[in-house]
């Protein structure tokens, strides 16, 4: 996987920030972030295409699975991977989630250090 | 020649003859000597007694004659009988009417006859007493007179016969009738018209405790307590005197017996007229313990209508085909509707589909004797259209004169509040998990970050205290989830989802997990693992298991030392070993050490960054899958931690039971079974027997012959889920081969040609058959779906294995036409194809008990530990998961 644009959606300011830092400073990645799943549809359908999204699950108004199911029928299309980052991970949460089309899934808390190598894991599965 | 005229009253007279029964009778001495001293006194040469039959004369008794009959038409007698007086012919040949006759012209060249009539009591002329000679002759009056005074005697004769048999056959009759009522349990009494007893049989006697011929002359009131003869009457509905007594109608009344005692007495009562006298006779039964046994009955049942009425519980009676027959009233409350609606009401109405599932596979479950319980909690639909939450469980009841299960006894428990109490802590644990983690998530992160270097370089001092800061939150992360998961184990809420798993593969997941952790503390992860042992286990849970166990071992070993992670089987099961050479655990600590928040040092929780709860959590899954966990270790060389798992067992279990502690003689009898291919389970006497046959549901039990053989039998007979497994008494030193054919009669599933594979591969399908074969398991081969509808109709298999995709017809032509001659019932399938089938087609080739496999995922040894699962399956008959 070459790092290119991705995606991050998270309604908490401090893990955008956090999650931010570690996958352009330790994973090269180009991140846009956005803080609602209304703001990752505007984002998605405004600049170039994403190279892969990361979601956060539990936010207000729209949740993770909405957003994933807008963004599938609209700006993003079938093909970009959407890796879930969640603070719930039970295993039938995993299998759930899995079963919505997301490409994997990640959870919180996650090591900033290792989160990179983490999300590269999922995208070439 | 004249033939004879009928007499005018020809048929009653040939009625008398008949009565007398002695037509055809033996010659008798006693009409002998009459006509031999007729003969001798007239000088005659012949003499007969002669019965005139409606087509011929015969003789009781004949002096000078060689036959016993002549035809009627000839006959000379038969014109005697047409008169009172005595017929002479002096000469036959100057006779008009005799003269040509055959008699005359013949043998026995007859000349003179003389006939006087014989008569029956009521005068009917049935034959005579004859003369005959050669020669013509005259009889004068003297002679005349003698001839009828010898009639006379052979008539008396005659007739003394009849009487005789008359009185026979009335004494026969007499006899028969004493012998009845000797014989019957009613009394039975006869009553004149007066009340007064005239008979009474043994029955009645004893009844009444009197002695013979005590009771006669009795009034009927001193039998039966304050009632008179025509009260009786009465009382079976002869009101007016003289009218019909209903001889079947039965009163219940008080009896009275010598003793002065009472009981209860059911009575039925007759009329019969006698010499023109009418005759009541009265035919008693004492009936106290009929009356003591319904009284009993009916307490019982009073006794259970309360306990059903009152009960908190929902109970309701259910036809096995679903409606229910009744209902209580904590039923009715429960689902909000009226007892009297829920009479008629199938269970399938009750029950919200909107899962998708109704209970009708259930009950046919039941109906079929596959199962005798179900339980389940199921979302039910009130009467007034409210839902509720409901935990059922259906039991058979076990009538003792029907075959097939007929009703059922539904219990209902309301478990809405249990379900909503569920839903709120869910809720709380989920967001309580999410506000956790989510400012865990950024003090982990940021620190991670600076600790990481990415913000930029620290001093020393500062990173080492960020670093102190970094691990506890860490710790922190890892308790939180430690804590989440004891709560939904703890709780028994976790839906373990129990699978074939191979044991060699949960162990690498596991080890896969902590790869980075041994790496960081140089320490070598060694698994010795053989491949053919499968679990039956959450494979996820049960590599959280291991991954705990190893992260503490590798936690606890020295740097360059190693980790043995293993599994082998052991008395049945698969025994989990994950060994350390660290500093081990101190022996008073070894039991406790499962606990939650147990280490062995305070300072340990803190120094290696354990939360404390690993160990609790791997005990709780691995009891949670019916296993065993324990430690050992030797302190200074190194703990090891040990956990057993029932191990994935296909194959028919074969229970051994060792009554007579013949330890070596039921492990000799053990290996058999498992040369068989079958899997040998032993238990010692009956209690451990019947808790392994509920477990394991075996397909045969073996017992060795022994003194405590009838009592163990007694004990399994006892338990509904024993008794109905077959019982295989085995002598002491049984041949393997007999062994085998002692099995095949006890499970009808080992018998040749049990399993029919359909499969079209020519490689395949003997492989197929090799591999079953190792189970036990002989198996026929067909080709193609005629091949296999063909072998279904000359001998229906045990279990089918069922190729999709097959030249001449698919499996699914093969199932209908199967199922169409009725051929196919509850024949368990596993079906075996590339396809892959979507539900409807599922659907469509269910058979009795149906798995499906797909050909890809599976090779020959899944196809066959499938089909022995399925085998122990139905030979063992468990109730559905």
């Amino acid at each position: 996987v070459i790092p290119g644009r991705l995606l991050l959606v998270d309604d908490d300011d401090d893990i955008r920030t956090i999650a931010t830092i570690s996958l352009e400073r330790v994973g090269g990645w180009t991140v846009v972030a956005a803080s609602s799943g209304a703001q990752a549809l505007e984002l998605a359908s405004a600049g170039p295409p994403f190279d892969a999204v990361l979601l956060d699950v539990m936010m207000p108004d729209l949740d993770g699975p909405a957003t994933l199911d807008r963004l599938r029928s609209g700006p993003l299309g079938p093909d970009v991977p959407v890796v879930f980052l969640t603070a719930k991970l039970q295993p039938a949460d995993q299998e759930r989630l899995n079963r919505l089309g997301a490409a994997g899934v990640l959870a919180k808390p996650f090591d900033p250090m290792g989160l990179p190598r983490d999300l590269e894991r999922v995208l070439t599965r | 020649m004249q033939e004879a005229p009928l007499p005018s009253d020809e048929a009653a007279r040939l009625e008398a003859l008949r009565a007398l029964a002695v037509l055809d009778t033996p010659q008798e001495e006693r009409f002998d000597r009459i006509t031999r001293i007729a003969a001798d006194l007239f000088q005659v040469p012949i003499c007969t007694i002669t019965l005139i039959d409606a087509n011929r004369q015969w003789f009781k008794s004949c002096i000078g004659l060689d036959v016993r009959e002549t035809p009627r038409a000839f006959s000379f007698c038969a014109h005697a009988v047409l008169q009172d007086e005595t017929l002479v012919i002096p000469d036959a040949l100057a006779d008009p009417r005799f003269a040509d006759n055959p008699l005359v012209t013949g043998e026995p060249h007859i000349r003179f006859y003389a006939g006087h009539p014989l008569s029956s009591p009521d005068g009917y002329k049935l034959g005579t007493l004859c003369l005959i000679d050669r020669e013509p002759r005259t009889l004068d009056a003297a002679g005349l007179a003698r001839l009828r005074d010898v009639a006379k005697v052979a008539e008396n004769e005659l007739n003394a016969l009849e009487l005789s048999h008359a009185l026979r056959r009335l004494s026969d009759s007499e006899q028969r009738l004493h012998a009845v009522m000797d014989g019957v349990a009613e009394g039975i009494v006869t009553f004149a018209a007066d009340g007064r007893v005239l008979s009474a049989n043994p029955a009645a006697l004893a009844t009444f405790a009197a002695e013979p011929g005590e009771l006669l002359g009795f009034g009927v009131d001193q039998l039966v307590q304050g009632m008179t003869l025509d009260e009786i009457r009465a009382r079976v509905g002869a009101v007016q005197p003289g009218a019909e007594l209903d001889g079947r109608a039965r009163i219940l009344v008080t009896g009275r017996r010598r003793d002065g005692t009472h009981f209860p007495l059911e009575l039925a009562i007759s009329q019969a007229t006698v010499n023109g006298e009418p005759l009541f006779i009265g035919i008693g039964m004492d009936v106290t313990h009929q009356r003591e046994a319904e009284r009993a009955l009916r307490q019982s049942e009073r006794r259970f209508r309360a306990i059903f009425d009152s009960a908190a519980i929902g109970i309701g009676l259910l036809h096995v085909e679903g409606p229910f027959v009744d209902a209580n009233a904590a039923l009715a409350q429960m689902l909000r509707r009226p007892v009297a609606g829920l009479r008629g009401t199938h269970l399938r109405e009750l029950i919200d589909t909107a899962d998708g599932v109704d209970g009708d596979e259930l009950l046919s479950a039941l109906r079929s004797g596959r199962a005798r319980q179900f339980r389940q909690e199921r979302r039910f639909v009130r009467g007034d259209g409210s839902m509720m939450w409901g935990s059922l469980t259906v039991s058979v009841l076990q009538e003792e004169d029907a075959q097939e299960p007929r009703f059922a006894i539904a219990l209902l428990e309301d478990i809405t509040a249990r379900r909503e109490a569920e839903r709120v802590k869910d809720e709380f644990v989920s967001v309580v998990s999410h506000e956790l983690r989510t400012p865990l998530t950024s003090i982990r992160g940021s620190l991670g970050l600076v600790t990481g270097g990415v913000m930029g370089e620290l001093p020393d001092d500062v990173k080492s205290m960020l670093g102190v800061a970094e691990q506890n939150a860490e710790r922190l992360v890892r308790l939180v989830n430690d804590i989440l998961d004891i709560e939904r184990l703890g709780a028994g809420r976790i839906d373990l989802q129990l699978a074939d798993a191979a044991a060699r593969g949960l162990l690498e997941q596991a080890v896969d997990t902590v790869s980075a952790m041994a790496l960081e503390a140089d320490v070598r992860v060694r698994v010795d693992a053989p491949g053919d042992v499968h679990v039956r286990a959450d494979a996820l849970r049960i590599v959280q298991a291991l991954t705990n166990l190893l992260g503490n071992a590798i936690k606890f070993s020295p740097r360059g030392s190693e980790v043995l992670v293993a599994v082998t089987t052991s008395d049945g099961a698969a025994l989990f070993t994950v060994a350390d050479e660290g500093r081990g655990i101190p022996p008073e600590l070894l039991d406790g050490i499962f606990e939650r928040f147990r280490q062995v040092d305070a300072s340990d929780s803190r120094e290696k960054g354990g939360t404390g709860l690993g160990l609790s959590i791997a005990r709780t899954i691995v009891e949670h899958h019916g296993g065993r966990i324990w430690a050992e270790s030797t302190e200074g060389a190194g703990a090891s931690f040990h956990f057993t798992l029932p191990l994935y067992a296909p194959g028919l279990g074969v229970l051994v039971i060792d009554g007579e502690d013949e330890t070596e003689s039921v492990t000799r009898i053990a290996e058999q079974v498992r040369a068989l291919g079958h899997r040998p389970l032993v238990a010692h006497d009956a209690a451990e027997a019947i808790r392994l046959i509920a477990d394991a549901r075996p397909g045969a039990i073996l017992l060795p012959l022994g003194d405590r053989c009838a009592e163990i039998r007694a004990a399994l007979a006892l338990d509904h889920v024993a008794r109905e497994v077959p019982v295989v008494l085995v002598g002491p030193s049984l041949a393997t081969d007999a062994l085998l054919e002692e099995l095949r009669t006890a499970i009808p599933l080992l018998r040749p040609g049990a399993v029919l594979i359909v499969e079209d591969d020519p490689s395949l399908g003997p492989i197929l058959c090799r591999a079953l074969e190792s189970r036990g398991l002989h198996a026929r081969l067909a080709r193609d779906g005629a091949e296999a509808i063909q072998a279904v109709r000359e001998a229906p298999p045990g279990l089918i294995v069922l190729d999709v995709v097959l030249p001449d017809a698919d499996g699914f032509a093969i199932v209908d036409e199967l199922r169409g001659e009725g051929l196919l019932g509850d024949t368990p399938l596993l079906v075996y194809s590339a396809l892959d089938l979507d539900a409807r087609a599922r659907e469509r080739l269910q058979g009795g008990k149906t798995e499906f496999l797909g050909k890809a995922d599976a090779t020959p040894q899944d196809v066959e530990r499938r089909v022995s699962e399925l085998l122990g399956r139905v030979a063992g008959e468990g109730p559905p998961a």
